[in-house]
């Protein structure tokens, strides 16, 4: 079951220096996703919620 | 691009179940708020505290699950439920497992309002539920979660809109948050004990509870505001680009944030700094949807002017910038030294929860009813009733609360010229507050009287139309992958993929989670052990699940900072091997009155026995109810060698002969309180629940001054 203390982990540091790394990483992916991303697309996904014609309810 | 298509297909969006989620919305958002205003009074009325089962420590719970899980809850999936679909062009996957979502959340959210009076308590915050309901919650999450996804790849629009990656992360991490958080041991039908003890427990309860936060009040709240906003504006959102920005970085930081509510705590510095730097880089993705709401009303303000739905988005919107500029000034040590504890918070929270997630819920519902019953609102005039009284109930709630917390933090700390505490008595900083108290709870009650004129309306709406339970529509059925055009761009690869999706949100979420729990979990300094500090004897641990019971956490916590303005009041700041074997831990987050880790040995037994009887005898003006029940119910020892034999399994050292002979040792121990009161002449059984107690609250903190 589970145990209160197990042991020492040598260089947990490891644990921050790689997760800035994937940090850093993931978001220069994202920013380069988002300077390359086709302005005609973002327009069409701009207006998807606006597609559907929903009742509309004279006030 | 492709120009091939498929044929039009005819389908029905659901609205029955929209319908259905609303209807919960608008009853258990009453019962919630109604709660909040009873808990609200007792705090300055004892008298409202009536009988065991309205005590303010177990319905205090009842307040928060009701309004989260319950009013919160049932509006995210009315939302969800009406935007999915026509986000998708497609119905909802299953209408089994439409029914069975409604259905079994109705039947949780009955669960907790039965056994949250009865005392039937975790204690974890926002989690309290019992271990049989934590698996109907996952059953039920499990049931939405297929049914979610069935619908997006039954799909009739080949790309993801942003809100639905808001709902797949939120889906995702609830998911991860409430089964790390619900490992317990069961003991019984309704008790059971966490896996996770002291500094640990605590990590993972405010990981749990920053990031129920995170992804219950504000991802799928983000997911509608992206969908409903556009819709009730008639314009497009501001921008696209921000809004996946800001979904990626949300997601990725939030996750980090949770140990800013245990600084000065007994967990790891490092952890609790890595928990302050994310709190303050998680203002910019915030910040983002913020902005990007905002914006998306640009030329549009003459509506807002106009439209009262418009002015409950807006405040709601601006609240959550406001809130979420706050929390991580709130992480900063040096305020969070003045705020942690205090009404500052319940004011931060309440700006959020009364402000985002409330507007937004009215707003919604008043935008979505009248379109699926064919009709319109009942009353405009009562709307916008409803929104000025509720904006009027925010002030009359957060301002006093604001004042309330300041007050505390400052009176707390607060030294004479000779260097002694100037509020020696906690008492006189409870008593300063009453008043804040008093127009808080009108605050309260304000916000509570527009959701019943909401639901006035609301009901009488859909009584004047008529509902569209099967909304007929069409759209072309989607083309496979194969048949999407060569030169699409890479860059809508995974607005394509839903599955992907989930995986990429479950590992920005993990790698936040893992590298602040495993290393609190493994690494041995992180939690020094303390070679005095023993397992709690048969009685007193009767007497701390009694302590958990009555949900005494949510006004005292255990928890000496360390500060001289602490360690002067109440003694040795608190060591993290203090904790080693509570299971689980009692810090708490909120001091109505006061910290109680080095209660042990500060009283008599007796100055306790008249305490619990009636608070006022002993502390003149207390506003802590009276604790009757406790003297007439005999402590039920039934459970306790199996409770000492968990707590073995957990991996605290018990002795097979302590577990074996609980019941005599218990027995003898609490015959020997009884034996010192009857010297003060105070006559009470040996196996009465307030010996149990007393002989917990002497204990609590004593272990470290024990001579080895």
């Amino acid at each position: 079951m589970f145990k209160q203390f197990i042991s020492v982990i040598p260089g947990a540091d490891i644990f921050m220096i790689s997760s800035l790394c994937i940090f850093m990483a993931f978001f220069v992916l994202v920013g380069l996703y988002l300077l390359w991303m086709d302005p005609i697309h973002t327009v069409k996904m701009q207006h998807l919620p606006l597609e559907n014609n929903d009742f509309e309810p004279k006030i | 691009m492709s120009t091939q298509s498929n044929p039009l297909e005819q389908f029905y969006y659901d609205n029955k179940a929209v319908r259905n989620f609303a209807i919960a919305t608008i009853i258990w958002g009453i019962v919630g708020m109604l709660v909040g205003v009873i808990i609200a009074t007792q705090l300055f009325e004892p008298a409202a505290n009536f009988t065991q089962y309205g005590s303010f420590g177990r319905i205090r719970p009842l307040h928060t699950n009701a309004v989260i899980f319950a009013f919160v809850g049932n509006a995210i999936f009315a939302g969800v439920y009406y935007s999915l679909q026509r986000l998708l062009k497609a119905r909802m996957f299953s209408n089994f497992l439409t029914e069975f979502h409604f259905w079994g959340w109705q039947a949780i959210i009955v669960a907790a309002a039965i056994t949250l009076p009865l005392g039937i308590t975790t204690s974890h915050e926002y989690a309290e539920l019992e271990w049989p309901i934590d698996i109907a919650i996952t059953l039920v999450w499990v049931a939405f979660g297929i049914n979610m996804f069935g619908t997006i790849l039954r799909r009739r629009e080949r790309h993801l809109y942003v809100a639905i990656w808001f709902y797949i992360a939120t889906f995702v991490t609830v998911a991860v948050l409430h089964l790390t958080n619900s490992m317990q041991l069961p003991i019984s039908i309704f008790k059971s004990y966490y896996v996770y003890a002291g500094v640990q427990d605590a990590l993972v309860q405010w990981w749990y509870g920053h990031n129920a936060v995170a992804f219950f009040l504000t991802t799928p709240f983000l997911g509608l505001m992206y969908y409903f906003l556009p819709k009730m504006a008639n314009r497009p959102v501001y921008s696209y680009r921000l809004s996946i920005l800001h979904f990626w970085a949300l997601i990725f930081i939030y996750i980090w944030a949770g140990p800013h509510h245990l600084l000065y705590s007994s967990l790891p510095d490092w952890a609790q700094s890595l928990g302050v730097v994310f709190s303050i880089m998680l203002i910019a993705p915030s910040w983002g949807g913020m902005i990007n709401g905002l914006l998306t009303l640009r030329g549009a303000w003459d509506q807002v002017r106009e439209n009262t739905i418009l002015k409950f988005m807006v405040v709601g919107i601006t609240t959550y910038g406001m809130a979420t500029f706050e929390g991580p000034m709130l992480s900063l040590k040096n305020i969070n030294a003045i705020a942690h504890f205090t009404d500052w918070i319940v004011a931060h929270v309440h700006v959020g929860a009364l402000g985002w997630n409330g507007f937004l819920t009215f707003a919604i519902l008043y935008w979505m009813i009248p379109r699926i019953f064919q009709t319109k609102l009942y009353s405009e005039k009562l709307v916008k009733t409803h929104f000025w009284i509720a904006t009027i109930g925010i002030a009359f709630y957060a301002i006093p609360m604001y004042i309330s917390g300041f007050t505390q933090g400052m009176m707390w700390k607060q030294f004479t010229a000779e260097g002694n505490l100037q509020y020696g008595n906690f008492l006189d900083t409870t008593l300063q507050v009453i008043p804040m108290h008093q127009m808080r709870a009108f605050g309260g009650t304000l916000y509570l009287i527009g959701a019943i004129l909401m639901a006035v309306n609301l009901f009488k709406t859909m009584a004047q139309g008529t509902l569209l339970a099967n909304e007929p529509a069409e759209a072309p059925a989607l083309l496979t992958i194969d048949e999407i055009a060569p030169e699409a761009h890479w860059h809508r690869w995974i607005e394509k993929r839903p599955i992907q999706l989930l995986v990429a949100s479950l590992i920005m979420i993990l790698i936040g989670s893992l590298v602040e729990l495993v290393p609190t979990f493994m690494v041995k300094s992180n939690v020094p052990t303390i070679a005095a500090v023993k397992p709690y004897s048969a009685l007193e641990l009767e007497g701390r699940d009694i302590y958990i019971r009555e949900g005494c956490v949510s006004c005292h916590s255990q928890l000496v900072r360390p500060f001289r303005s602490e360690t002067e009041r109440y003694g040795e700041f608190s060591k993290s091997g203090e904790f080693v074997y509570d299971h689980p831990f009692l810090w708490g987050s909120k001091r109505t009155g006061p910290d109680l880790h080095r209660e042990g040995g500060k009283y008599p037994n007796s100055w306790h026995y008249h305490h619990m009887r009636e608070p006022s005898s002993m502390s003149p003006g207390s506003i802590m109810p009276a604790y009757d029940w406790l003297f007439e119910q005999s402590l039920n020892t039934s459970m306790t060698e199996k409770k000492l034999s968990a707590m073995k399994t957990l991996g605290v050292p018990y002795e097979e002969s302590q577990i074996k002979n609980a019941v005599r040792d218990l027995n003898q121990q609490a015959k020997e309180i009884q034996m010192q009161m009857a010297g003060e002449q105070i006559k009470i059984g040996a196996d009465k629940e307030i010996i149990a107690l007393i002989a917990y609250l002497q204990r609590l903190g004593t272990d470290i001054n024990k001579k080895q």
